[in-house]
């Protein structure tokens, strides 16, 4: 996966096989680049990569499946029982010195919103993933999230490029295929083995998302029209 | 005049398959008249005996024996170091297939990737050999090949409703499924609608006009020209109808066809009032709302604005009596006919002609991919001075020609009667659908979205010269 | 969520299309289709689409698949098959003297002088073209098999193989090594005193020693055997040393058991361990069991038998009954023994193709690689020639698997239509016997079927089921 900045927002290209994000472009290239990092630039709307046209064939469908209440469990999921815990090196200190641990996230309200974006390493930080996957929840149920919404979009200059792409695509109920799938399997036999797949994706990404999923699924709790 | 060399080697082992290739590399040898190396088993001795070769008496199993016939041009040192090399480097280059050669039956195919839609494009007579393949191992099937006997088409249709599985076609020419546009395919942006549809070029309309729109369409199923004929009778129809009810995406479904038969009209009618999903009908017909009209009413029942159909160019006066139409789109001639029709144009005032119709494809590509003949054509009623304006269309999307406007835009600059051309596509079709609309517009056409409105501008243009 | 269906497309035509979905970064797998065998093309489709076949090919497959051959006992020809004086059985479609070739001729000519109708084997010729005390029989018309030549007259003595679930049963001669034999066509005195000391001391032999291994409820299991030899270098036609150890193995201790004279049981077991083929004779019974299974399935294009005189090519196909289909039989492709060459070869001869009608010989060269260097070929051919069966059959045998493709079963059941598809002709690995009465073997190499018999067959089975859409339409 290659990441790209483009007027101001990040643009990926995937390998072929490569999951699926909601900013990328899927090809079936087996490599992205024969040496090194290839060059890229956009001529007349369409992407150069290492000196290939990537010309769009195929508009893919990103947004959050429908998950109606019939499928949302009557009791919060057993991922967000309890208290903070520990969730591993996505949950380690970032640049900013602040260990998400402390943080609580099962309530998530535009004043966690704030101790959340841009919270944890790498380029999509661990705070960024829980909100997408809680975001992606509310999305798939059809349930309105306005002050978290603004609340995230004041903080989006506090996060790297790639991780607020991915804030503004879960805003616009825009998700990744994995998280797509948990959704999908949620109340089903596959929930498990869907859940598992997310959780395994990237670094600690998909343990953000699910993580953020579960944390909306238990909010949304008797929420949800039938 | 030869000579003979026997000698027998002890603590040398090769297996008889190795010993045989040995021999016939020394046997290929100049000067050499005959050879045999091999183990001193009774067999192998019996058989040097009948070449005539001594062979000495303490030969045994556990002797390799090299036996070599010259004769006056042969160097016996030659030939040893030749049958010591062979015997060494006898191993053959590592060479042939070490990946799986491709699969070159459907079935092979699918023992490899289980699931997998197929796509079929062989010759007709073989088609239906290739769709059995996927039905069999549970897969969905598009048949895009022509020149399938009806009674084939019924029986996989018949096999495939059995199993719940999808045929669509034969002579299928468009379908979206999971996103991925098969065949003749626009890019679509993914949505709530849901279309089947016994035409490929009508679903091309439709998916060009809702593009236009903003409504996205999620699945488009094909199901092949004859699939709402009376032989027929609607079996996959039922089929991708169900599929699209059971998506809990799809808010709306379309179909469309040509009118079916009287029995199969009211088979499906009574088969879409079973469903939870609303199903629009968008017949052709005399007497039924073209396409456009047809998306109109859909996007009126999904509570979307009808948007004005985008028109670009400028026309001319109509410069003789008849109208001459040329298209690569088998509905879009259609649908143009029970226009004209419906206009009261006297038949002989009207050519409308398929150059996709079997009569201009045998032994050459569709029209989409090849527009040569049309072109021919295009020259010769250019020069007819009868001709009072000539209708076209042009279709995008994957499959079609990469830049059909480069060909088609000098074709049309300068010639005498207008023309007025429907560019079929949506805006991330591969060829630009602004770049061929701009490019036809600037040689001189009226370039329309919609099929019936270009019709019918067509006909205005031809009535103002009366 | 969008409508379920894979997103992967098999692709099989025009290349535009499968380019059109590569474009749109959908993962395509394109089939390398080619025309099918001319003029089949009908008849492919007729047969595609009989609504019996499907079951009928998995009902065929499934029985093959379901038989275990055990060695149940070792009995003369006339006891076990009823065979009278004067009656020949030989290898491949029906055949009249006329027209054997030359092997055949030599094995039935050394035949009859070992059944005593001639003292000298060349007094014979007379006998056989009278035709009046003599006739000649497929072994396939008697639940038998013979490799090459294939003769079996009443005297010889042959192995009874037993499937324990049915009771059906098959049978083949004892092996006679190799070289100079009556299989390839020689008949020299050598030939005929071996062939009476198997008669006289070797078949009784393992009668004994078989019978004492069913006494104790322990028959040597072929099917098994089978099994574990593909594992040890062994494809079962033109390799069986593995094979032919373990049957000694498995034998040897009751051989000895018998009581038999010591002399005559030492030499019978280095007889036995001396040739590496003897175990072929018991591969081929238990292959014809399998296929004999798979027979008279209606609708089912399942290949039950591949056969050769030496003349004629044939083979025999599940939903057609008993009929061959014939065309002329090919020069194997190989190596030559001594200064032997291609114009002292006879064309292909044997039921050994049994082996590969089965899934194994030519079909699972992938376990034999010593076996592609018969033609000069490497490994990765040995292993593209076993993945090649796998177009052209319906299945694979679980119990005959391949180590070095992952453990999978060997490509099982030919497929009249799938050979007619593909031009895909079955890889039958062969001996080769000398194109003259009396020469013996002159090499080994590999051959296939003529192409044109499957068409034949393929035009049966679309009458045939043409027939039975008519009599399905009401009146």
């Amino acid at each position: 996966m290659v990441h790209l900045e483009v007027a101001g927002g990040a643009v990926g290209v995937a390998a072929a096989g490569a999951p699926g994000l909601p900013h990328s472009l899927r090809t079936n290239l087996v490599s992205l680049s024969s040496s090194g990092v290839p060059t890229a630039y956009l001529d007349s709307g369409i992407l150069h990569l290492g000196g290939r046209a990537l010309v769009v064939g195929r508009l893919v469908d990103v947004r959050a499946p429908r998950l109606d209440s019939a499928r949302i469990p009557t009791a919060s999921p057993a991922a967000v029982q309890g208290t903070p815990r520990s969730h591993g090196a996505g949950l380690v200190a970032g640049p900013g010195g602040v260990d998400i641990r402390h943080i609580d996230v099962r309530h998530i309200d535009p004043v966690a919103v704030a101790g959340l974006v841009g919270r944890g390493d790498g380029l999509t930080p661990f705070g960024d993933d829980v909100l997408c996957g809680w975001l992606a929840a509310h999305r798939a149920a059809c349930v309105a999230t306005q002050a978290v919404d603004d609340a995230v979009r004041r903080a989006l200059p506090r996060t790297t490029t790639l991780s607020a792409t991915l804030l503004e695509c879960a805003l616009a109920g825009e998700v990744a295929d994995l998280a797509a799938g948990y959704l999908r399997a949620l109340g089903t036999p596959s929930e498990r083995a869907a859940r598992a797949a997310l959780a395994a994706l990237g670094h600690s990404s998909g343990e953000g998302l699910a993580l953020g999923i579960d944390l909306g699924v238990a909010g949304l709790v008797g929420r949800v029209a039938a | 005049m030869t000579t003979d060399h026997v000698e027998l080697r002890t603590g040398v082992y090769a297996d008889s398959v190795t010993l045989l290739q040995v021999s016939r590399q020394v046997q290929q040898l100049p000067g050499v008249t005959a050879a045999q190396v091999a183990m001193a088993t009774p067999l192998n001795v019996e058989v040097l005996e009948r070449m005539r070769f001594a062979i000495p008496d303490e030969a045994t199993v556990n002797h390799l024996v090299v036996a070599i016939r010259l004769d006056d041009d042969g160097e016996l040192d030659a030939v040893r170091a030749e049958v010591d090399r062979a015997l060494t480097d006898r191993r053959p280059a590592a060479s042939g297939p070490t990946e799986d050669a491709p699969p070159r039956t459907t079935d092979a195919a699918l023992r490899r990737e289980p699931g997998s839609l197929v796509l079929v494009s062989v010759p007709g007579p073989s088609a239906a050999v290739e769709a059995m393949d996927a039905l069999e191992s549970g897969s969905d099937v598009m048949v895009f090949s022509d020149n399938v006997p009806v009674e084939q088409e019924v029986a996989l249709k018949r096999y495939a409703a059995d199993r719940d599985l999808l045929v669509m076609g034969p002579d299928c020419g468009t379908a979206v499924v999971g996103g991925i546009g098969l065949g003749f395919a626009n890019v679509v942006t993914p949505g709530p609608v849901g279309i089947v549809a016994a035409s490929g070029t009508g679903c091309q309309q439709v998916l060009a006009l809702l593009d236009h729109a903003g409504v996205g369409v999620g699945t488009a199923f094909g199901v092949g020209g004859r699939d709402l004929s009376a032989e027929v009778g609607g079996l996959a129809t039922r089929t991708a109808l169900a599929r699209l009810d059971r998506d809990p995406g799809v808010e709306l479904a379309m179909l469309i066809s040509k009118p079916p038969a009287d029995a199969v009209a009211d088979a499906l009618t009574a088969y879409t009032g079973s469903l939870g999903t609303p199903v629009h009908l968008a017949l052709l017909g005399a007497g039924r709302p073209d396409l456009t009209a047809a998306t109109e009413d859909l996007l009126r029942a999904l509570g979307r604005e009808v948007p004005t159909w985008p028109v670009r160019g400028e026309t001319r006066a109509a410069t003789g009596p008849r109208l001459q139409g040329l298209f690569v789109g088998g509905t879009m001639k259609q649908e143009a006919a029970v226009l004209v029709t419906a206009a009261g144009v006297a038949p002989g005032a009207a050519e409308l002609v398929d150059f996709g119709d079997d009569e201009y494809t045998t032994g050459r590509a569709h029209p989409m991919i090849d527009p040569s003949l049309r072109l021919e054509r295009l020259a010769e009623v250019a020069a007819d001075e009868t001709t009072g304006v000539v209708l076209m269309d042009v279709v995008l999307g994957h499959g079609a020609e990469e830049d059909p406007a480069a060909a088609l835009a000098p074709a049309i600059e300068g010639i005498g009667p207008p023309v007025v051309i429907t560019v079929v596509g949506t805006s991330h079709d591969p060829q630009g659908l602004d770049r061929q609309v701009d490019a036809l517009a600037a040689a001189g056409a009226e370039v329309h979205l919609s099929n019936a409105h270009a019709t019918r501008r067509a006909l205005a243009i031809l009535g103002g010269s009366r | 969520m969008s409508t379920p269906t894979s997103e992967r497309v098999v692709s099989v035509g025009v290349d535009l299309l499968a380019q059109a979905l590569e474009n749109q970064a959908a993962p395509v797998s394109r089939v390398d289709w080619r025309p099918p065998l001319a003029g089949t093309e009908d008849d492919l489709a007729a047969v595609a689409l009989d609504p019996l076949r499907p079951g009928a090919n998995a009902r065929a497959l499934e029985r093959m698949l379901a038989v275990q051959a055990v060695l149940v006992d070792v009995l003369p020809a006339h006891e076990a098959l009823g065979l009278e004086a004067g009656r020949f059985l030989h290898a491949g479609p029906p055949i009249a003297w006329e027209r054997a070739s030359g092997p055949l001729r030599g094995a039935l000519m050394g035949a009859a002088a070992l059944e005593g109708l001639v003292d000298d084997p060349e007094d014979a010729v007379a006998l056989f073209e009278a035709g009046t005390s003599v006739s000649l029989e497929p072994c396939h018309h008697h639940r038998c098999v013979g490799p090459m030549a294939g003769v079996v007259t009443p005297s010889m003595w042959v192995f009874v193989l037993e499937d324990p679930a049915t009771g059906a049963r098959t049978h083949c001669t004892l092996n006679e090594g190799l070289g100079k034999v009556l299989r390839y066509g020689a008949y020299s005195p050598e030939v005929l005193t071996r062939l009476r000391w198997m008669n006289e001391v070797l078949g009784p032999l393992l009668q004994g020693a078989v019978r004492a291994t069913t006494d104790d409820g322990e028959p040597v299991d072929v099917t098994a055997i089978l099994g574990q030899m593909l594992q040890m270098g062994d494809e079962a036609h033109n390799r069986n040393r593995a094979g032919t150890l373990m049957f000694l193995r498995d034998l040897g201790p009751a051989l000895v058991a018998t009581g038999g004279d010591v002399a005559d049981v030492a030499e019978a077991l280095r007889f036995v361990g001396g040739n590496d083929h003897f175990f072929l004779n018991l591969a081929m019974p238990a292959c014809k069991l399998a296929l004999d299974a798979g027979r008279d399935v209606p609708g089912s294009t399942m290949v039950v038998a591949m056969s050769r005189n030496g003349t004629d090519f044939g083979i025999q196909v599940s939903g057609t009954g008993d009929e061959w289909f014939t065309g002329p039989a090919q020069i194997a492709d190989g190596l030559y023994l001594g200064d032997f060459g291609p114009d002292d070869a006879n064309p292909d001869i044997g039921d050994s193709a049994i082996t590969e009608t089965a899934g194994l010989g030519g079909f699972a060269m992938a376990t034999a690689p010593a076996i592609v260097r018969f033609v000069g070929g490497s490994v990765p051919d040995a292993l593209a020639t076993t993945r090649r069966m796998q177009e052209i059959t319906l299945g694979e045998n679980p119990r005959w698997s391949v180590p070095i493709l992952e453990f999978a079963g060997v490509p099982s059941g030919i497929d009249v239509s799938k050979v007619c598809r593909t031009g895909i002709l079955p890889q039958i690995n062969t001996g080769m016997a000398g194109r003259v009465a009396g020469i013996g073997q002159v090499g080994a190499g590999l051959v296939t079927p003529p192409d044109e018999i499957f068409p034949k067959a393929l035009t049966r089975l679309a009458q045939l089921t043409a027939g039975r859409a008519a009599s399905r339409r009401p009146a």
